[in-house]
């Protein structure tokens, strides 16, 4: 999977690059909007992040562009500006996703992965973690011969470990991945852990082995071992 | 009090006293005149009558043309002339006659005579009268055409004073454009709308600049937290860590989360006072209480709370989607975070409007200040102080009436709108 960043901070741009080469995609950076035209225009990507802000002009025109190649990268727009108006441009011009900064590396990482999902047409739309499969067009969890019922949030909250998987997610970019920025996050912790406890009962009942790892006072690791 | 109607004020009270020095004035010089010409006719006629005697002789037996009436007292000796106003009475129960006499003697063939000859004057009631209805047609006279004049002045003349006057009325400190004054060729109304545009221009530009600055900041702000954030957790998926370094680094996220938090709703705060929500559309609130409900759902059992809701259906108002959301977000998650463990939340929306009650500790600041930012109850120590003056704000915004009060117990929030 190759993805590329297009991100004029470029402190913020090394840890997104090096946390996503840790997932085993190839990332390639550009700083600027000219590089960015030459890249997309010589190769092609899975999925392209882009600032809105950019040094030489607004990151949208890397939309427009993208579109008009008929390209079927998957777009995430990356932005500070919580302006409503961008959020809605960059969602008609074709992006698949809207990211305001700061947000959590992990939470980009989902993104990235439903993004790539939804992109990968007539492959094996199924995801397999150690017991469980996912079947995400239906919204089916099965361990074994058994389906599961989740809640929708209970559901996302799967999705959210599998995506990240192997990773330690502290407790606010979970509940904020749930909850979204509009509740205080010191309000959503309380309830987190109700949701956890609930998935993993319904996990476990299946007799699927406990993948949810509790670390104390930092937040949780979903992993097979 | 309309300008025009102020001026023709004035004007209607300098015409009656000018009208009334005038009538005065006039009575008068009329009387003295009309005294004057009587003298002189009486003297004619004492003349026409010396000649006659002079030429006959004698007395003239008839009332001589062009001649008053006369009366003749036989005398002795001469007497002078006198000439006198008096009043004469035919009968004491009515009113004299003022008459203007004149005496004088003439010797006839027969002696001398005394000759009186009396003319009626115009009486003064008769005189004011007649001038007050002068008068007082040329009030209405020039009355009806000040008001013409000044009409038809304010419609040409004032037109672009008004026109001023209408056009800062729409005047929107959000607008995107500067006003544009019709011309004038009254350099008063100039000065005017060359003032009034330079000061709408100053509060637009003053706006547009703190608004872009206001976003600006936050922008500038929120990258340095997102390199900040990203950084940590990427430290924090190091192997090597021991469980006390993943426990500083992950509290390090939290309180960074909260400075994200706070540097957000700063903004949004702002961005509400500045009115850049401006699209509101009719929403359904029934609908969307009970969506909200139902995300909050796992916080309220978790809490144990007892939930008692009277939702009337389809109850639409008029706000911006994103707006509504943070209210219900604010109310519903103050009403779940400040209740007690087991605790009510009373839920009541109807058409006028929607109270949310819950049960809870008394509050331990004043009432009063609950609205305010920063403000917060020391029994929520991670809270930003925040919510309610958000919510406040936007209850601001759309004219809806926000009220609390703590009643046995309960948490009162109401919401009018």
């Amino acid at each position: 999977m190759k993805i590329l960043l297009i991100e004029d901070e470029k402190a913020l741009a090394i840890t997104i690059q090096k946390f996503l080469l840790d997932e085993s995609y190839v990332c390639e950076w550009v700083s600027n909007l000219p590089d960015a035209e030459d890249k997309i225009g010589v190769y092609e990507y899975d999925c392209v992040l882009v600032d809105i802000m950019l040094p030489n002009g607004s990151g949208l025109s890397i939309v427009e562009q993208l579109k008009k190649q008929q390209s079927s990268a998957g777009i995430i727009i990356i932005s500070a500006k919580n302006a409503l108006d961008d959020k809605i441009k960059g969602l008609d011009l074709g992006a698949d996703d809207y990211l305001t900064k700061p947000f959590h590396l992990t939470e980009l990482n989902s993104r990235v992965k439903s993004v790539l999902r939804r992109r990968q047409f007539g492959g094996n739309r199924e995801i397999i973690f150690g017991e469980i499969k996912i079947l995400p067009d239906s919204k089916e969890v099965w361990v074994g011969t058994k389906n599961i019922i989740l809640t929708r949030k209970e559901y996302d909250l799967l999705m959210y470990f599998v995506a990240n998987s192997n990773r330690v997610l502290p407790k606010s970019s979970i509940s904020e991945h749930l909850y979204g920025d509009e509740i205080d996050q010191s309000d959503t912790f309380d309830f987190l852990y109700s949701h956890i406890k609930n998935l993993r009962k319904k996990l476990i009942e299946a007799s699927c082995p406990d993948y949810i790892q509790t670390l104390y006072g930092v937040g949780y690791k979903f992993s097979l071992t | 009090m309309k300008l025009i109607n102020k001026a023709t004020r004035s004007f209607l009270i300098a015409c009656l006293m000018a009208s009334i020095a005038g009538g005065v004035l006039c009575y008068f010089i009329l009387k003295k005149i009309l005294a004057e010409e009587d003298t002189e006719r009486l003297y004619i006629q004492k003349n026409k009558l010396e000649d006659f005697v002079k030429t006959n002789g004698k007395l003239p037996e008839n009332d001589l043309p062009f001649l008053d009436r006369f009366w003749v007292y036989p005398t002795k000796n001469y007497k002078p002339v006198e000439l006198k106003d008096t009043v004469l009475r035919t009968n004491p129960h009515h009113d004299g006659l003022e008459i203007k006499q004149i005496a004088f003697c003439v010797k006839t063939a027969d002696g001398y005579y005394q000759i009186k000859i009396r003319k009626a004057l115009y009486e003064s009631e008769d005189l004011i009268e007649a001038l007050l209805a002068a008068f007082a047609g040329l009030m209405v006279l020039l009355v009806g055409m000040l008001l013409f004049a000044n009409y038809r002045l304010s419609r040409s003349i004032w037109k672009p004073f008004y026109q001023s006057l209408d056009l800062l009325q729409t005047f929107k400190i959000t607008q995107k454009e500067a006003l544009v004054f019709e011309k004038s060729n009254i350099l008063e109304f100039q000065t005017l709308q060359k003032n009034l545009f330079s000061l709408t221009e100053q509060v637009r530009r003053e706006y547009q600049s703190l608004k872009s600055f206001t976003e600006n900041a936050s922008h500038e702000f929120q990258t340095p937290l997102a390199v900040i954030g990203s950084n940590l957790e990427l430290l924090l998926q190091d192997n090597n860590l021991v469980e006390s370094q993943m426990q500083q680094i992950a509290s390090l996220i939290e309180s960074l989360g909260k400075l994200s938090k706070l540097n957000q709703t700063l903004l949004l705060l702002t961005k509400i006072e500045n009115r850049q929500f401006e699209t509101a559309k009719s929403i359904n609130l029934s609908e969307a209480l009970f969506e909200k409900l139902n995300l909050l759902d796992v916080w309220i059992q978790h809490k144990n709370l007892v939930l008692e809701s009277y939702i009337s259906p389809n109850i639409s108002i008029q706000i911006n989607e994103y707006l509504l959301d943070v209210l219900l977000n604010n109310l519903l998650g103050n009403a779940i975070k400040y209740n007690l463990i087991g605790g009510k939340i009373n839920i009541e929306l109807n058409e006028r409007n929607l109270i949310i009650k819950n049960t809870g500790n008394p509050l331990t600041m004043p009432t009063e200040q609950l609205f305010e930012r920063f403000q917060k109850d020391s029994s929520a120590s991670d809270s930003l102080g925040l919510g309610l003056a958000l919510v406040k704000q936007i209850c601001d915004t759309y004219s809806f009436r926000l009220s609390y009060v703590f009643e046995n117990g309960w948490h009162i929030l109401s919401v009018v709108f």
